[in-house]
């Protein structure tokens, strides 16, 4: 069979696959022998491999195959045990496929001659590392580059990019609707299909706009990988590791499904390694001491991860010795890391974080690469790289845990700040063709365009406007304002701002599930100085400006005096996009993040409308709203409750506690929420029965 | 015109792709499957495929247990099966035997030996 590159790249992926399941399989089966479905299943690997091995004349692979097919069958049927020795022949196996296959993956075609590492399998004697090393062909792999990705970049540029056509299509289509929906309003084109086959299409946009906000999910999540793409090779590295030394040890993995940004995981995964090798040496003491101990003769490490909100939480823990707060000490003071008196003012636990420093090592005995020190400084380096922290948990005679605290992704973006309408906002770097300034008194908008040189004729925008503020604050006589032009594919927009800022490298916070995709907002984050700032969607921006506002020249200020509305929330996203939407609307508005600190702020200003959560620390929302309700000042003030909680048992108790509007995050609807804050404002005691009816 | 349909079940996409060149070269429509649920999919349509070649070593079903069920059903058990596994030639002949397949044929396989059992199987329309 003509070796076809097309199968000859199946292949290989599906080798790559089995062999990884082999491998995993077989440690496992020296622990678990007579686990009948794990022998089915790795039986099967090995037929495989070999089957399709064969269909592509590469005999070398389907021998070695044939021969583990073989011995599995063995096992299998009880003829021979699943002891070490015969576990490490299975290896054998496994890594001289390995080899052959890195040698395809490399463009190689020759194959290798195995009948000398056959005839020592075939006696059940381990081959000399020579007879392996002997069918690499390829070079050795190098060391991937720290921010290598698996997935060829490419391919999630040009995923994006669809993307990003998608929505401008998308727009077209809204564009076609409208016009539609002129034709059929009017006298002249109303007839019944017509006004049919619009709102079909109506519902047709909203579907596609479903499955495109699907696919924005889909593709961001591109760059997360579970755990255990990282931890599967982790079982053979420790048993390699142990036998070395003379130890026992069984790897214990939990949460291998959690996900994590792939380069992040790419960075995490030496330090890991190094903590693994590390338990092993210096952790784990030999089966003799354990058993002396009272412990079994074979250790146990386990590596546990979990999703805390953005973070990850790795937990790396070992049942050995645990480490001496004494040594130590000792060795710190010795190598100089510590006078005598810093030394007197750490106590045992504080102590143990001089193991992280750089040059730190309490091993009696430098070996081999394993034995050398710990390179502990090694690990706090890749974790404070990755900007996460590392805490040492220890229990000396019990064993040791290394608490590792990661952000789940490593994603960030370059955005600039700006001012609009009191509020600040980051525009994401890559959608900003220019900034200038533009003289307003020469700026004349007859059209909603401005003429820029080099630009042309552009449409142009308050950005304030745009983001749904009604009022704008008085820009007074600023003759100059700065400009942000946007660029989307071809078309171009240009934004007015009041002020411009930094240029910052940001981390995309996505908003919280709970709140469903909001127009205009692609995410948030928090500024060095504590700040939460909403990243804008610019493809957003561009919609908003096509449907409706172009440049209106500032109209005296408002006479009216502003409302005042506190906004209550624990999570920051919520909080500060509630706050946002508000102020947007020319509404002044405070936030507090409980109950309790709500009551603080009512103390110190006077407030027309109240927008409350629920679940909240201290003093939750029901709570804040029960005490309002017995003061004076506060027994009419209106109150909207915006929670998660959907029940209508949760609605009817947040209204008998006395909220006249209850909205639920995961439908949260910009135009609704604002819709209800205006009314209540204008008619405090309306309570909203249309809502409730509706909702229950 | 699309020729005969016949649907192959095998958990290697390899094979499911050399077969699928080979037989749709030669005029056939080809269904692959890589688990018994989808194959149920080819296999139970109406009209039945003219011919359903099954691998033996799969993870949830081995092939040769699914066609002993397909060969109680009534809807199933007159289409023609065979086996196409790197069993050795005399396992795969037992099955047969004990299984009442209509033939068997092992991996690697020369195209040729593929085309001349599918058309030795197949009743052209």
């Amino acid at each position: 069979m003509a070796k076809n590159p097309k199968y000859v790249a199946i292949f290989l992926k599906e080798a790559s696959e089995h062999l990884a399941s082999l491998i995993k399989g077989i440690i496992a089966l020296e622990a678990a022998p007579s686990d009948a479905a794990l022998m089915h299943e790795l039986l099967r690997n090995a037929h495989s491999i070999k089957g399709a091995a064969r269909m592509l004349a590469l005999d070398p692979i389907g021998a070695v195959s044939h021969w583990m097919e073989d011995i599995l069958k063995e096992v299998e049927s009880g003829e021979v045990g699943a002891t070490s020795a015969l576990v490490d022949l299975l290896l054998c196996g496994c890594d001289a496929i390995k080899l052959m296959v890195a040698n395809l993956e490399a463009g190689i075609d020759t194959l290798p001659d195995v009948a000398a590492l056959l005839k020592c399998l075939s006696k059940r004697s381990l081959p000399p590392a020579k007879l392996l090393e002997n069918l690499r062909l390829s070079p050795k792999p190098v060391a991937k580059a720290v921010d290598a990705v698996n997935v060829p970049v490419a391919t999630i540029d040009a995923l994006q990019e669809r993307q990003g056509e998608l929505f401008i299509s998308k727009q077209k289509l809204e564009k076609r609707l409208k016009t539609l929906q002129q034709i059929a309003r009017s006298s002249a084109g109303r007839t019944d299909g017509l006004w049919e086959l619009q709102l079909q299409l109506e519902d047709d946009l909203l579907e596609l706009d479903q499955l495109l906000t699907e696919i924005n999910e889909q593709v961001m999540s591109l760059r997360l990988l579970p755990l255990r793409t990282v931890s599967d090779s982790f079982a053979r590295v420790l048993r390699d590791v142990a036998r070395t030394q003379g130890k026992q040890a069984v790897l214990n993995v939990i949460g291998e499904d959690c996900e994590l940004d792939r380069v992040l995981l790419d960075q995490l995964r030496p330090a890991l390694v190094h903590l693994l090798t590390n338990a092993v040496t210096h952790g784990l003491e030999s089966p003799k001491e354990r058993t002396a101990s009272g412990k079994p003769p074979g250790g146990t490490i386990t590596i546990s991860a979990r999703l805390a909100g953005d973070t990850a939480v790795i937990t790396f823990e070992d049942d050995g010795r645990g480490m001496d707060p004494a040594a130590v000490r000792d060795k710190a003071l010795e190598l100089g890391l510590l006078t005598p008196s810093s030394s007197a003012a750490l106590d045992d636990a504080e102590i143990l974080s001089c193991t992280l420093l750089p040059g730190f090592s309490t091993s009696a005995t430098v070996t081999d690469a394993f034995g050398r020190g710990v390179g502990l400084d090694a690990v706090n380096e890749a974790v404070t790289k990755v900007k996460g922290h590392l805490a040492i948990e220890n229990d000396p005679g019990k064993g040791c845990r290394f608490v590792l605290n990661v952000p789940r992704t490593v994603l960030t973006t370059k955005a600039l700040l700006v001012g609009a309408g009191g509020e600040k906002y980051l525009i994401p770097s890559g959608a900003i063709a220019s900034v200038l300034t533009v003289d307003m008194s020469a700026f004349r908008s007859d059209h909603g365009e401005i003429e820029l040189p080099e630009f042309g004729s552009v449409p142009v925008a308050n950005l304030d406007l745009l983001l749904g503020s009604r009022s704008t604050v008085g820009t007074g006589s600023r003759h100059k304002k700065p400009l942000v032009l946007l660029k989307r594919g071809d078309k171009r927009l240009a934004c007015l701002v009041d002020s411009l800022h930094d240029t910052l490298e940001v981390v995309v916070k996505r908003l919280s599930p709970q709140l469903k995709k909001v127009f205009l907002v692609k995410g948030g984050t928090i500024l060095p100085n504590g700040d939460a700032v909403l990243i804008l969607n610019t493809a957003d921006l561009f919609s908003a400006a096509d449907q409706s506002c172009y440049y209106t020249p500032p109209r005296p200020a408002a006479s009216q005096p502003s409302h005042r509305i506190l906004v209550v929330d624990d999570s920051i996203s919520s909080r500060s996009l509630l706050a946002s939407i508000l102020s947007a609307h020319g509404y002044l508005v405070d936030v507090a993040e409980n109950g309790v600190e709500a009551l603080e702020k009512f103390g110190q200003n006077e407030y027309h409308l109240l927008v409350s959560d629920i679940e909240m620390p201290l003093m939750n929302g029901l709570e804040l709203v029960r005490t309002l309700r017995k003061r004076l000042f506060s027994a009419r003030l209106p109150i909207v409750m915006v929670s998660s909680l959907r029940s209508a048992a949760d609605r009817q108790q947040a209204v008998n506690s006395g909220a006249q509007v209850y909205l639920v995050k995961g439908e949260f609807d910009q135009d609704v929420f604002l819709n209800h804050v205006q009314e209540l404002l204008i008619h405090p005691q309306k309570r909203s029965h249309l809502w409730q009816a509706r909702q229950l | 015109m699309a020729g005969p349909t016949i649907v192959i079940l095998d958990d290697s996409e390899l094979v499911l792709e050399m077969v699928r060149d080979c037989l749709s070269h030669a005029g056939y429509e080809v269904k692959t499957a890589s688990n018994g649920i989808e194959a149920n999919k080819f296999i139970y349509a109406t009209p039945p495929p003219a011919l359903v070649i099954l691998d033996v070593m799969m993870p949830l079903l081995d092939g040769d247990k699914k066609l002993s069920i397909l060969k109680t059903d009534e809807r199933t058990r007159n289409i023609p099966f065979v086996f196409l596994s790197s069993k050795p030639a005399q396992e795969l002949q037992k099955l047969v035997g004990a299984t009442g397949a209509d033939g068997y044929l092992c991996k690697p396989f020369e195209d040729q030996d593929l085309l001349d059992l599918v058309r030795k199987l197949v009743k052209s329309k």
